[in-house]
């Protein structure tokens, strides 16, 4: 599409190439409440092609015809505003179809082929939402039927949803297995972290603005504080979650990419492979975890109260193991070894069952180095912060100090605040709808590559062993709806710091 | 993220206020909305200034609400009528919309101003003493008032950013001149654009698309622009002043093939303008020097896109102006595509009309 010169400075508007969308776990929780309603606000955009199709890939045969009215069901239920209209819903669901997974990944191979020569599309985007389990084999089954090699003037890719293995040995697996079928520039990893307005503002916070770079440094920054609570418990979830834990739920992954993007250096370009250059090179500048009991912090909510309501303790939930030693929360200090980073920590925490649902990242700049005010009421003065409002209310604010109105010089700490919802109106797209179009596109920006996903293993397995070696004592709990264990303020305070209220 | 609804409310009643006192009332609206007890918050991203005729008040007070639904401002919309006595009247309100889930309004200050007679010329000064001088100014002019008015010339010195309505894309051609001009003047001194320009992103967008499957084009010799109505229009001089922008191929004369007049470009490139129409109706064609033929017509709700005889349907995105102008506020730099555009028309305006 480069050399069409009629698509110069219009290509943002652009329609996608027409595709065949197959999903694997197309019935699933995820289709139903995320990706269909996500794929309708972009067909109503105009943003896919009118020959763009979704084949469903489930364990059972389905009836076609209600499986498309579930869909269309689950769409009005969970995003309110994603079927306007009865006549909007028909064409929709007209273009969904089911492909059960008891026939062979050939008979897959050859419903494609019949729908191209239909005058169907060509081009095919595979999406595994599915148990981790079955990532290598249906990949290994779509390599057998020769569905990564696209025809000529065609692309097959691949959306990988997390977890990208379980530690760095089984990411390094799927890695190569994955690599065994389909080239790098045909696999796309989501982390839909990153496909969030405001995590992709931090470039924009950073590349489009000359404030705050020349001070995004060891020389202004005293400390980077990455908070991702959640209120909810595991719900659910709990077979999945008692395998992973905070630590492989959120921080290898969703806290990783946005340091990385926090992190690294001005890339020369804003195409993928450069962005993607240098998240990798931060990641690997991160310091290897050594000495793991003062740097990494887990623990499990006990029963507690969150937002007014008694819930209990996670040893208590359905689904968890009586001894269970998962974290539901973890906090770890990472350290950044390069020019521009050098003795700055970065905190990093997540948690379940915490007061409320927040994701933020909070630049914590140094104090000023000499106090005028000393003769003056005024014996402390607060640090700024940059704070980046990931979700909810997503926005920035800074914190600087300012006077109080009067004779006497009081100083008292005072908020700019920049909000999404009251600077821009209108809708604001999802996470999915972005990085489901960038994968229609080609443009691999906002997924994490196999370096940095590999990366992001070897900085937090060194804390995986160490836990999984220490049977020693029960695991540090919190009261449900605190924010963590004792044991994370304190290793915050061991550097004369102290976790954001927030 | 934080969703709205998608309807706008009126903080206060509609009520008439003192010229002069348009802040304190401003001011006021506030203090009553946050003694009310319901939570509202005040946002405001720039000043918008809206001008029309007095006669198109409706569609002002229509517009200005819709658009604080993607965009918080502080809005002025000023009512013209220059044949009556001269007088200003003011009112001052908010539009607001509710954010899904939560008791909470995001409100955008709205001022109307009907100003008469020859206040009217002195409206550039009133305007600048309500717009808040920290943030950007967009300005829509409708398309009732003149673009020659000296009004808007002296707000194009201090505003960032023009937009008007100038003509349908089926106009003749030569209502374009108008607005070249303007945009010549202006376009030093802020972002201007127009509607018809945003009208004809549909097209623009079903050519690019014609050419995603065919992007050589080396081959390519003539383009023809079909239009409706017996003159060539502002849309296809648009069209067509694109279309040799993106190919760069730049006039060396104008002649007439028949009754139809042709732009010869160098190397032997042509674009003819074919101002009947024809059985197929509006559209472009696309002749290369292999033989190949493509097209993009419009074909009712649709633009058919046709390349080596296979034809495809390309849903046509009719836009209104609501979703035009929202468009257009979001962007505050300016199109490479309409200057080069302008400047290929503003050079084959003179010999197209003599032609």
């Amino acid at each position: 599409m480069s050399g069409n010169p009629f698509r110069e400075g219009m290509l943002a508007d652009s329609p996608t190439d027409p595709c065949a969308l197959i999903i694997f776990g197309g019935t699933g929780d995820l289709a139903r409440r995320k990706l269909f309603p996500c794929l309708m606000h972009l067909a109503r955009e105009g943003r896919l092609s009118d020959k763009t199709v979704f084949l469903c890939v489930s364990r059972r045969p389905l009836d076609e015809t209600s499986f498309r009215n579930d869909v269309i069901e689950s769409a009005r239920k969970f995003a309110p505003g994603s079927v306007p209209d009865e006549e909007f819903a028909k064409s929709f669901a007209a273009r969904i179809f089911t492909v059960s997974d008891d026939t062979s990944f050939a008979n897959l191979s050859k419903q494609l082929a019949d729908l191209a020569s239909l005058g169907g599309p060509r081009n095919h985007l595979f999406y595994l939402s599915i148990p981790p389990t079955g990532y290598a084999p249906t990949i290994h089954g779509l390599g057998q039927a020769g569905l990564a090699n696209p025809q000529t003037g065609a692309w097959s890719r691949i959306i990988i949803e997390k977890p990208f293995g379980r530690d760095l040995k089984s990411a390094r697996e799927l890695n190569r297995a994955a690599a065994e079928v389909f080239q790098e520039e045909q696999i796309y990893r989501i982390d839909h972290y990153l496909g969030k307005e405001t995590v992709q503002n931090i470039l924009v916070l950073r590349l489009a603005n000359t404030l705050f770079e020349p001070v995004w440094n060891h020389h202004y920054v005293d400390h980077v504080q990455i908070t991702a609570a959640e209120s909810l418990g595991v719900e659910e979830r709990a077979q999945y979650y008692e395998e992973s834990g905070a630590l492989r739920d959120m921080i290898q992954n969703h806290l990783l990419q946005i340091l990385a993007m926090i992190a690294m250096e001005r890339p020369a370009s804003l195409a993928a492979e450069a962005i993607r250059d240098e998240k990798r090179k931060v990641l690997e500048a991160v310091r290897p975890l050594e000495d793991i009991s003062s740097l990494a912090v887990r623990a499990h909510y006990a029963a507690g109260a969150v937002t007014g309501k008694a819930v209990p303790g996670y040893l208590e939930e359905n689904g968890v193991s009586k001894n269970s030693r998962t974290e539901t929360f973890s906090a770890l200090k990472l350290h950044i070894d390069n020019w521009r980073w050098t003795g700055v920590p970065f905190y990093l925490r997540t948690g379940k069952r915490l007061p409320k649902r927040v994701t933020e990242v909070a630049i914590v700049f140094r104090k000023v180095p000499h106090t005028v005010f000393a003769q003056s009421p005024v014996d402390k003065l607060d640090q700024n912060v940059l704070a980046i409002r990931i979700q909810p209310n997503e926005g920035i604010s800074l914190k600087f100090e300012a006077k109080l109105p009067g004779h006497a010089l009081h100083v008292r700490p005072v908020d700019m605040d920049f909000r999404y919802g009251t600077s821009f109106g209108g809708r604001i797209s999802d996470a999915y709808e972005r990085l489901m179009l960038d994968a229609m596109i080609g443009d691999q920006t906002l997924f994490a590559r196999r370096d940095s996903v590999e990366e992001g293993w070897r900085i937090v397995q060194p804390v995986l062993n160490y836990w999984s070696s220490d049977k020693s004592e029960p695991l540090p709990q919190y009261v449900a709806g605190s924010w963590g264990p004792a044991e994370a303020d304190a290793m915050l305070a061991a550097d004369g710091r102290r976790w954001r209220k927030l | 993220m934080e969703k709205a609804v998608s309807y706008p409310e009126q903080l206060a009643p509609r009520e008439q206020v003192d010229v002069a006192r348009i802040e304190q009332e401003l001011e006021e609206l506030w203090r009553e909305a946050e003694s009310s007890g319901e939570s509202v918050t005040r946002a405001t991203a720039f000043n918008l200034v809206y001008f029309c005729a007095r006669a198109h008040e409706a569609d002002g007070q229509f517009i200005i609400p819709e658009l604080a639904l993607a965009h918080p401002t502080r809005s002025i919309l000023v009512t013209l009528d220059e044949a009556a006595p001269p007088a200003e009247r003011a009112w001052v309100t908010a539009n607001c919309r509710r954010l899904e889930g939560e008791n909470k309004q995001i409100c955008s200050e709205a001022i109307s101003l009907e100003i008469d007679g020859d206040a009217t010329l002195r409206a550039s000064s009133l305007i600048h003493s309500l717009t808040l001088g920290s943030l950007s100014t967009a300005v829509i002019w409708h398309h009732s008032l003149p673009l020659s008015h000296p009004l808007l010339a002296l707000l194009a010195d201090s505003v960032e950013r023009v937009i008007t309505c100038s003509v349908h894309e089926n106009a003749p051609a030569s209502s374009l001149k108008p607005w070249i001009e303007f945009y010549q003047q202006s376009a030093e001194t802020c972002v201007v654009s127009d509607l018809l320009w945003a009208e004809l992103s549909g097209w623009r967008g079903a050519v690019a698309e014609l050419f995603d499957e065919c992007p050589d084009v080396g081959p390519l010799r003539e383009v023809r622009i079909h239009s409706t109505g017996d003159k060539t229009t502002a849309g296809a001089l648009l069209v067509g002043a694109w279309i040799a922008g993106s190919l760069k191929w730049k006039m060396e004369g104008i002649a007439l093939r028949g009754r139809r007049p042709v732009v010869e470009c160098s190397n032997d490139h042509s674009i003819m303008f074919i101002p009947e129409g024809g059985a197929s109706g509006e559209g472009v064609e696309f002749l290369f020097d292999n033989s190949n033929a493509a097209a993009v017509m419009r074909d009712g709700d649709n633009f058919s896109l046709t390349f080596q005889g296979r034809t495809r349907l390309a849903r046509a995105k009719d836009q209104d102006i609501k979703t035009l102008l929202t468009h257009e506020l979001h962007a505050w730099g300016r199109d490479n595509r309409l200057h080069s555009a302008l400047s290929a028309a503003q050079l084959w305006l003179p010999k197209l009309l003599f032609s």
